[in-house]
């Protein structure tokens, strides 16, 4: 039984190794992630990157020479604001720009609160930082400006300053980057569905439709050998795809400028064995899915849609997430897909977990597997299922 | 050594905190031990670079790991650790504190009492558990390169402010081999004896704001004649001190004190250091020129808080009485002081509190200059009433690697300025001076005086 599922494994992978365009779809599927990664962060970070002053184009300066030798002072780099600063706002020409209304000078002068206008578009996320810098600069402004008023007549500001809230931000930048990276365990677990797509819809569709199929079954050999044989390869298959996705992501990971962006990476060997451990149980889970349906689709090109249409399923508990965000409970860990992109977060934000959720995600890995490969094998002895449907 | 988690007062980053013991007798290596207090703050970068950035605190006396600093250093910790160390002495290591040496009071009777500290040191002394003349800038450098050691790192780079200025140079004549670049902002360099030069530095900045206001229209029509009005101010509070008579200013309460010519003149002094608070100056002396003490008594009172809660007085005596007052006489305070309003008195004091302070030794050629190749940044504030840029081009002249930078417009300590944040970041990404931009701010002006109570012009 063994050499005979050995056979087939071989037979299989010697066959798609010859076969360019699974190979090509197989392998270039799992490199996706880190290069979107790669390309997308450092954009990312180079909006963020403070290094570069902060222009601000500025309508009425003249009303305010206080407030503009401020800014200045504090980096920013003020300039005349063209007329339709609105319409370039828009546009995303101009990331913010500072009005100074004509009775700026009149209301600070009595001392009432003087009123600026900030216009940004919130909408434009390459804005938002140079809108939060000059947020904060204006703040300051108009604290200090505060504090001053009260000392010259002699009142302590902290008066004015009942309560102060300190943050105690419990996250680590580990785990901010997390969030950031939410992307790294969904591409992992969409790399074990994409691996072994080619195969599994190649090796049952595809042989029943060039009609090898059924000579395969009439050797003497049981049903269960074969379909082990053909699943394996599949796995194998999965499982390069894994590797790659996550080598490509060790490699870019170390390319990408995240302290820009204000958080640190945990990418290191341990985190990524922890990771493969994750990911890799549920290579023998989505091969053995894939089989099932591609044995029932009526033809390769039937097959292919079902599993193009099963590879959306690891991008559903990202979406539930964002949608609801839910407290991680252990039962979690038992859902297959949700279960292994809960675990490579985790494993990314530096937690300790233990063997448990490790284990629970392995274990309903082997009992879906266990179940797809029983049907698929049930499958096989239909006849309508050999020599196709109609 | 171990670093556990931590949590800094004021700091939402995650930081690392440990303890170092050290001999406080480093020479006898034996007795009584002193926990140094250790704060590592991480790196970003998944890849950071080896070498951190050590802080240097000022004062002498001031506790690294409580000064507020990190926000400025958000571009260089992407990249490096940074490492704050309490000195012996200070802070969370061993700290020399006494309440009565503490300036912050609750009456303002005795806010502005004028005393000497030479009078409550015996007192002070008695409570401490230390060898206080083993608390000096060389032997704390000691300290700090175990603390390099005991992290594993091989160079660091030190940033030094103030007082931390002439703990960095000592640094780099002790381990030279050890730092990879120095960032020197407020110098201090071995020819500066505390406080000897402060009351002419100190007459200097407040000529600068003087005149800065004369020529400014507003200002000056605000306030017109200020300088012959302090003088008179200054000559009125000579003959008799001012009886005062206001609200405090928090609790609101009426309280009644006396005000000398001495202490207006050193909180005058304090006032100066920040050109921000500097900015209600002619503001509280045209008041105070009237008898009206309320801003005067106001602005004492919100600089105190901040040096009180970071300081120790008794570190700053350790380190003052064993390097600096031994090498000048009563007739070198009188003639360093001569024509200024601040005068000796700050000199002198040091002298008579030292004099009581049991004798420590410097090694020999302490106090030559610092001779060095290191890459240094030499940073100057041009209003700077403690350490103004002269300081800075004589510590310049033994530093064959060096770029001595004065940003216009600033007071002691120029890191608020965004271009001297981003020379720092430079001058570490380099590892060098060379093709540094000489010009910080040019353009950069003090903040506009308050001519009202409003505020300055809008």
């Amino acid at each position: 039984m063994r050499r005979l599922v050995g056979t087939v494994l071989r037979k299989e992978v010697l066959d798609h190794l010859r076969d360019r365009r699974t190979l090509g779809s197989a392998l270039l599927w799992p490199l996706l992630g880190p290069l979107v990664f790669l390309v997308m962060f450092n954009v990312m970070a180079s909006w963020y990157r403070q290094d570069r002053p902060l222009e601000m184009p500025v309508v009425g300066r003249e009303h305010a020479p206080s407030l503009m030798a401020f800014l200045e002072r504090y980096g920013a780099t003020l300039s005349e604001a063209p007329e339709d600063y609105e319409a370039l706002v828009q546009a995303g020409k101009l990331d913010v720009v500072l009005v100074v209304p004509d009775d700026y000078a009149e209301d600070f002068a009595q001392g009432r609160t003087a009123a600026v206008r900030l216009v940004v578009d919130s909408s434009r996320n390459k804005a938002r930082h140079s809108v939060q810098r000059a947020q904060r600069m204006l703040a300051v402004y108009s604290q200090q400006t505060g504090s001053q008023r009260l000392f010259a007549r002699g009142v302590a500001p902290e008066l004015a300053v009942p309560v102060r809230v300190d943050e105690l931000d419990l996250s680590t930048p580990e785990k901010t980057a997390a969030t950031v990276l939410t992307t790294i365990p969904l591409f992992l677990v969409m790399a074990a569905f994409a691996g072994g797509m080619q195969l599994a819809s190649d090796t049952m569709a595809g042989e029943r439709e060039r009609g090898s199929l059924e000579p395969l079954l009439l050797n003497p050999a049981p049903r269960g050998a074969v379909v082990a044989g053909k699943w394996l390869a599949t796995c194998a298959m999965a499982a390069t795809g894994v590797m790659l996705c996550l080598l490509g992501y060790f490699l870019v990971v170390k390319r990408v400028p995240l302290e820009d962006l204000g958080v640190r990476a945990r990418f290191d060997a341990q985190a990524a064995l922890g990771m493969l451990a994750a990911v890799m149980p549920l290579v023998l889970a989505a091969s053995a899915v894939q089989m099932w349906v591609s044995t029932y689709a009526r033809s390769f090109k039937e097959a292919q849609t079902y599993l193009s249409l099963l590879m959306v399923l690891p991008t559903l508990p990202g979406m539930m997430l964002a949608l609801s965000p839910i407290q991680t409970q252990t039962w979690m860990f038992a859902v297959p897909v949700l279960g292994q992109e809960m675990l490579a977060a985790e494993v990314m934000r530096g937690e300790t977990l233990g063997p448990v959720p490790f284990l629970l995600a392995l274990l309903s890995c082997l009992v879906v597997a266990a179940l797809a490969l029983r049907f698929t094998t049930r499958l096989l002895s239909h006849e309508r299922i050999i020599f196709g449907r109609s | 050594m171990a670093l556990k988690p931590c949590r800094l007062d004021g700091v939402a980053a995650q930081t690392l905190c440990g303890t170092l013991e050290v001999f406080e007798d480093r020479a006898a290596a034996k007795g009584r031990k002193l926990s140094l207090r250790v704060v590592v703050v991480p790196a970003l970068a998944s890849q950071p670079k080896a070498d951190p950035l050590f802080f240097l605190a000022g004062g002498p006396g001031q506790a690294a790991s409580r000064t507020r600093i990190l926000p400025a250093l958000e571009r260089i910790r992407r990249q490096r650790d940074i490492v704050f160390v309490d000195q012996r002495g200070t802070g969370d290591s061993h700290p020399l504190d006494c309440d009565a040496l503490n300036p912050s009071r609750v009456s303002l009777a005795e806010r502005f009492a004028d005393r000497d500290d030479a009078d409550v040191l015996p007192r002070c002394r008695k409570g401490w558990d230390a060898d206080e003349r083993l608390y000096t800038t060389s032997i704390a450098m000691d300290d700090l390169d175990d603390v390099r050691a005991a992290l594993g790192y091989g160079q660091v780079n030190l940033w030094g402010v103030s007082y931390g200025t002439r703990a960095a140079l000592v640094y780099m004549r002790q381990h030279p081999e050890r730092v990879r670049t120095a960032i020197l902002d407020g110098v201090a360099p071995m020819g500066q004896y505390l406080p000897l030069y402060a009351a002419r530095d100190g007459q200097r900045a407040l000529d600068l704001l003087l005149e800065a206001c004369a020529k400014d229209a507003v200002c000056a029509t605000a306030y017109p004649d200020l300088r012959a009005r302090t003088e008179a101010l200054l000559a009125r509070l000579e003959a008799s001190p001012a009886k005062v008579r206001l609200p405090h200013p928090r609790t609101g309460v009426t309280e009644d004190f006396v005000l000398t010519r001495h202490v207006f003149l050193s909180e005058l002094f304090s006032l100066l250091y920040s050109p921000e608070v500097a900015s209600l100056v002619p503001l509280m002396l045209d008041r105070a020129a009237k008898d009206d003490w309320t801003s005067f008594v106001a602005l004492s009172l919100g600089l105190t808080d901040e040096v009180a809660r970071t300081t120790s007085r008794g570190m700053f005596l350790a380190v003052v009485c064993a390097e600096d007052a031994p090498f000048f006489t009563e007739a070198d305070a009188e003639r360093e002081a001569k024509g200024t309003w601040f005068g000796p008195r700050m000199a002198l004091e040091v002298k008579k509190a030292c004099a009581r302070w049991p004798g420590s030794t410097v090694p020999k050629a302490f106090r030559e200059p610092v001779v060095s190749a290191i890459p240094t940044l030499l940073l100057s504030g041009e209003l700077d009433p403690v350490t103004p840029p002269a300081w800075g081009e004589e510590a310049k002249r033994t530093l064959s690697r060096s770029l001595h930078v004065v940003v216009p417009g600033l007071g002691h300590n120029t890191v608020g300025a965004d271009c001297a944040r981003s020379l720092m970041a430079e001058v570490l990404t380099r590892g060098g001076v060379e093709g540094l931009s000489p010009d910080c701010g040019k353009g950069l002006k003090r903040p506009p005086f308050f001519t009202s109570f409003a505020g300055p012009v809008p």
